[in-house]
């Protein structure tokens, strides 16, 4: 579905990184993990074709992702952002119907069929009751929940999502990664930078490290998610213990 | 659901026509009904005829046309800065004009000059600003606004001297200038010719619009070329204001306050709220200058005082409202 090829993200401050050479397959789910700096939103945008990289090329469908047109990349994958601009405020059900952008042409209006899409989505991510609300109105968790309706109604076959789980409370973690993991069984994939290690060894296939000092590593996610690795990657001591045949990861502390 | 829209765009059409109306039967000298008819079929009095095809309905369509451009380029800026409380100036697009108009009038050439030079001088003004705010490659909504900002408080400052500066006679015709005025409007051809244009080319752009309002990344996201289209924004509203600023001088307010209204009654959709805006933006003004026509009847106040008077306590209740 998407490949690098010698990809060089261009970070400024970090003049020698690692090449990548990723191959990202349909049914496939990845996590990104990071610290905070490590570049993993530059490297999502990198692989939307939203930032150029520094040498190398992002394929998408083995053709390079510049050789499409902006509408047929967000036909093709979307992406759910950190943070969303709500200057002006739009009611959530004309937020969601964005989703639909790509697909019209300048002329056309939203079908009938493009509302019950949009529909579908808030319904989804249980925002049925809010549509005619403003987003200004929002709680952050509600609005995230948004951003992730607006990709449920784009409806693209790889899903890039930045700390998809950001905000939410744990009922709604569950139920937003549990969707983004029937995407993905229907043969999809989802590339997500995440915070949490727990939560990407339950949800993601696969795990890309991404070090600060510009070094990667990645593939199936029971080689990755190893204790020394993931002690270096965050240089934070970690404790480990086994519930249900799984692996937990949890922060050391001298405190408590 | 942006058709649901329609009946409401439709009868803020009408109330357009009525203030039209109203702008040729009052003046110094009010007309009755009968008298336009009368002229529209070929038979009235010379006087009637003279006073509303000659004098009357060129100005009002003229006030119409620069009040439509001006809330249509407030819009536009509002989205392409993201920011609810751009105008159609705030780049510093009359600052330019205004200028380049005085300066015009301070060498003594006629109207045409005067106009033109306020056109060159507000496409210079665009072009600095642009190039300014887009020359190091990187330019963000934030940086253009306050490239703006910048330049306009310098022609801000060249205005002051240049006022201060001059004689004594010359101050009225240039204050004049400066507030905004319309009996020495030129043809209103161009400004219809350019709204109604513009706006065909404009509203099956709204959708996109209103993506680009959800931020530039996003609207990228979801397939937006966004440079091609801020560029685009930028240029029309540039062109809009340099028309408007060419045959009225700079009016304030309208394209401030006009596209928030039209929001409170529209909603957000640009699809809707860009006519809207430029049929409201028309009848504030028509509405306002022919308030400036009989106020003070015969004498004629700048159009600018008007709006500004309406506009101030409009903005002040609305954002007093969105504070609650």
């Amino acid at each position: 579905m998407m490949q690098t090829d010698d990809l060089i993200m261009h970070i400024p401050s970090r003049p020698k990184m690692d090449a990548l050479n990723w191959q990202i397959e349909a049914g496939q789910s990845w996590g990104i993990l990071g610290p905070n700096g490590a570049g993993k939103t530059t490297l999502l945008l990198t692989l939307a074709g939203l930032k150029a990289p520094r040498s190398g090329q992002v394929l998408l469908a083995k053709q390079p992702i510049t050789s499409y047109t902006m509408q047929q990349r967000a036909q093709q994958l979307g992406l759910v952002f950190q943070q969303q601009q709500d200057d002006f405020p739009a009611t959530v059900l004309a937020t969601a119907l964005m989703g639909r952008h790509p697909y019209l042409r300048s002329w056309q209006t939203e079908s009938q069929a493009d509302i019950d899409l949009a529909k579908q989505a808030l319904a989804q991510m249980e925002l049925t009751e809010l549509e005619n609300r403003s987003i200004q109105t929002l709680s952050g968790g509600e609005r995230q929940r948004l951003a992730l309706a607006v990709l449920l109604t784009q409806n693209p076959a790889l899903l890039l999502l930045d700390e998809p789980t950001n905000h939410l409370d744990l009922h709604h973690q569950m139920a937003v990664l549990e969707i983004i993991h029937q995407q993905v069984q229907a043969g999809k994939s989802a590339v997500m930078a995440l915070h949490d290690i727990n939560l990407a060894a339950r949800f993601c296939s696969h795990i890309l490290l991404l070090y600060p000092d510009g070094q990667a590593c990645w593939g199936e996610k029971t080689i990755m998610l190893q204790l020394p690795a993931l002690e270096k990657l965050y240089r934070q001591r970690l404790i480990t213990t086994q519930i249900a045949g799984q692996t937990l990861f949890f922060p050391y502390s001298s405190i408590g | 659901m942006v058709l649901n829209l329609l009946p409401r765009l439709m009868l803020l059409a009408c109330i357009a026509l009525l203030v039209m109306l109203l702008g040729l039967l009052l003046g110094s000298v009010n007309l009755p009904l009968e008298s336009i008819t009368a002229v529209l079929t070929g038979q009235g009095s010379p006087l009637h005829k003279t006073l509303i095809l000659d004098l009357r309905l060129p100005r009002v369509l003229a006030a119409f046309a620069t009040g439509g451009l001006l809330a249509i380029a407030g819009a536009l800026m509002q989205v392409l800065l993201r920011n609810p409380l751009a105008d159609p100036y705030v780049l510093g697009l009359s600052g330019g004009a205004a200028v380049a108009a005085l300066l015009a009038m301070l060498a003594g050439v006629g109207v045409f000059w005067v106009s033109s030079a306020a056109f060159g001088g507000a496409l210079f003004s665009t072009f600095l600003v642009f190039g300014l705010a887009y020359g190091s490659g990187q330019a963000s909504a934030t940086r253009l606004l306050l490239t703006g900002v910048v330049v306009a408080s310098g022609w801000g400052a060249l205005i002051s001297f240049l006022l201060a500066t001059s004689q004594a006679h010359q101050l009225p015709g240039m204050l004049y200038w400066l507030m905004g005025d319309l009996s020495h409007a030129p043809s209103p051809v161009i400004p219809w010719l350019v709204l109604v244009v513009v706006l065909l080319l404009l509203i099956p752009l709204g959708r996109t619009l209103n993506v680009l309002a959800r931020g530039a990344l996003q609207a990228a996201a979801l397939g937006v070329s966004v440079k091609k289209v801020e560029l685009m924004i930028f240029g029309l509203a540039a062109l809009l204001t340099a028309i408007a600023v060419t045959v009225a001088g700079s009016i304030g307010f309208v394209g401030l306050i006009v596209p928030h209204l039209m929001r409170m009654v529209f909603g957000y959709d640009q699809r809707i709220l860009l006519p809207a805006s430029a049929l409201a933006g028309g009848s504030l003004l028509v509405l306002a200058d022919t308030l400036a026509r009989i106020v003070i009847a015969p004498q004629q106040l700048p159009v600018g005082v008007i709006t500004a008077l309406l506009g101030v306590p409009v903005f002040l209740l609305l954002l007093y409202r969105n504070n609650r």
